[in-house]
């Protein structure tokens, strides 16, 4: 194995993808206890993405098999399902708007409220199209973890370990 | 996929860590393999067959 290859195994898959995520869950952190401020944060959120696509890519090629088949499994399940799961709630929602339209502009106008409302963009139909597929990724992202789990759950059950 | 992972590692007096490290693969990896819920792919059998010291059908027996 050549020396890289050797130093990039000592840290692990599972350190480099502590490695990915760890920045743009730190903006995250920081947005929300409004540390830096929202400017400085999505620009530095948009370098974090990069930082994260190559650090996943390292820690990717550090996985056995089992483990990529986890993620291979959980992506279609997990993330199709949640796709379907979040298409079918929104359809409801397109299709019945009586009786969701309240509920979904209160947390529209709760989040422009939140954010600064004087920024140029922050407007209601444009934060509740971002909201909206924000909230098919949050059931995607919830549902791959879920079937992820289970996975691994399944293949540890029944088995003799040492 | 049927194998002999369990009888050849007690031969040698391993544990699935001792096994996980010689093939650099997680020990969740070899339970996983030697309990047969996951068939490994080629060049995992191959690197069976290189720490075992066997070739790879008489680690994954064909199945008759």
């Amino acid at each position: 194995m050549p020396n890289s290859e050797r130093s990039l195994s000592k840290v692990g898959p599972k350190g480099w993808l502590a490695v990915a995520v760890a920045p743009p869950l730190v903006l995250v952190l920081l947005d929300a206890m409004d540390v830096i401020g929202f400017e400085a944060v999505r620009y530095l959120f948009l370098v974090s993405i990069a930082w994260t696509i190559v650090f996943a890519f390292v820690s990717w090629k550090q996985l056995d098999d089992p483990s990529r088949e986890a993620y291979k499994f959980a992506s279609f399940w997990g993330i199709g399902s949640g796709l379907g799961i979040g298409g079918l709630v929104l359809f409801v929602c397109i299709a019945f708007p009586g009786a969701t339209g309240d509920l979904i502009q209160s947390w529209i106008d709760g989040y422009i409220a939140l954010k600064s409302p004087a920024s140029e963009g922050w407007r209601p139909g444009a934060v509740g199209y971002y909201l909206g597929i924000a909230s098919i990724v949050v059931v995607q992202l919830a549902l791959f973890l879920f079937v992820w789990l289970g996975w691994w759950a399944h293949q540890r059950l029944g088995t003799k370990s040492d | 996929m049927k194998n002999r992972i369990r009888v050849l590692r007690a031969e040698r007096d391993w544990t699935q860590a001792d096994l996980a490290e010689r093939l650099g693969v997680s020990r969740n990896a070899v339970n996983s393999i030697e309990n047969g819920r996951f068939d490994p792919s080629l060049p995992m059998a191959y690197r069976f067959s290189d720490v075992f010291k066997l070739p790879v059908e008489d680690i994954f027996p064909k199945e008759k």
